[in-house]
């Protein structure tokens, strides 16, 4: 786990009140942290909503951050917990439901191959709905682990839980990814 | 043929190799067994062909004027923050000053009581009484009620005894 130097004097400059600073911050990880919150959510809306929250969230608490983690690391936990919290607000609302909203907008290129890019397309579909059938813990691991390449103690930490845990749980959600996806195992 | 927790076992395995958390002696291990069995094979496969799969569905796009929107709420946010500071450096001053007022006044109660105590114990009444006239003595009292010159405990268990009388 390491610590960006520049992350750390643009944190340091933040909490000595530096609004640039934190803007800088905000340049540097808003898409990332938008993309593991639509990843979770599955709503462009509500995660444009939740990573608003995030940097809200972050700077009303940059105060007690220590450093212990990497900023961004830091940062994805936030995401997790605002991710968490809007989707059971959504549940009590009732209006949590998986969707294929947002799909076609984001759906790959098919400039190149035809054959190529309906496959891709397909395999895009499949693979959208397959993590919308995921619970949102196993969903949450899959897309921290394959989508934003962290290691399992950084994901132990966002998820304030052993490495173990995680390994267990990246096996367990894997599993089920391809059983949705109906990925024929033949032995 | 594998039976499930073997083959549940080796699934563990080679999803810690994909993420590169294998030891060499484990790893080595696992490309043997990957060598001689068709039917572990094709469980990596599979595997990896997930991971294939996952890589193609295309990264999310970035809703127009996020950036706009984090910082105007951060902006919020800290005037918020900011107004929460200044309210509790008004308040704490405050606080400091109720709290000294209150300390000089348990202060003052204090002396005020022990200084009414003492003149209590010395001349009868409370010090400062409007008529100086009819500031009697501990002692006067004894003598005008007994004719007699005693210690303070004589007239006090006399004092008593009259009452209950």
């Amino acid at each position: 786990m390491t610590e960006s130097r520049d992350d750390r004097e643009l944190v340091l400059q933040a909490k000595n009140g530096s609004e640039e600073a934190f803007t800088c911050l905000v340049d540097r990880y808003h898409e990332r942290i938008y993309r593991i919150a639509v990843r979770i959510i599955r709503n462009p809306d509500d995660a444009d909503e939740v990573t608003q929250e995030v940097f809200t969230r972050a700077v009303a608490a940059l105060d007690r951050f220590d450093f212990r983690a990497s900023f961004y690391t830091w940062l994805v936990s936030i995401a997790r917990n605002a991710a968490f919290d809007m989707l059971r607000s959504l549940q009590r609302r009732g209006r949590y439901q998986e969707t294929e909203e947002g799909l076609d907008a984001n759906l790959p290129d098919e400039s190149g191959d035809p054959i190529d890019a309906v496959s891709d397309r397909e395999t895009a579909q499949r693979v959208h709905r397959a993590l919308g059938r995921l619970s949102v813990r196993d969903r949450t691991l899959l897309v921290l682990r394959e989508y934003e390449s962290l290691q399992y103690e950084e994901i132990a930490r966002v998820l304030g839980c052993s490495v173990g845990t995680v390994e267990s749980g990246i096996h367990r959600a894997r599993k089920r990814l391809r059983s949705f996806l109906g990925e024929p195992v033949t032995g | 043929m594998m039976d499930d927790n073997e083959r549940d076992q080796l699934e563990r395995r080679i999803g810690l190799s994909l993420d590169g958390r294998l030891d060499p002696g484990q790893q080595a291990e696992l490309e043997a067994q990957l060598a001689s069995s068709a039917e572990a094979r094709a469980l990596r496969d599979a595997m990896v062909g997930v991971q294939a799969a996952m890589a193609v569905e295309p990264t999310p796009e970035i809703p127009a004027g996020l950036r706009e929107r984090i910082v105007g709420r951060v902006a919020e946010a800290r005037a918020v923050l900011h107004q929460h500071a200044a309210e509790q450096q008004a308040v704490l001053p405050l606080a400091r000053r109720l709290l000294l007022a209150a300390t000089l006044l348990f202060g003052v109660s204090l002396a005020a009581w022990f200084n009414g105590f003492q003149s209590l114990g010395n001349n009868g009444v409370k010090a400062g009484a409007e008529n100086p006239l009819e500031t009697v003595s501990v002692e006067d009292r004894l003598r005008t009620e007994t004719g007699e010159d005693g210690p303070l405990s004589d007239y006090l268990y006399w004092h008593f005894l009259r009452r209950e009388r």
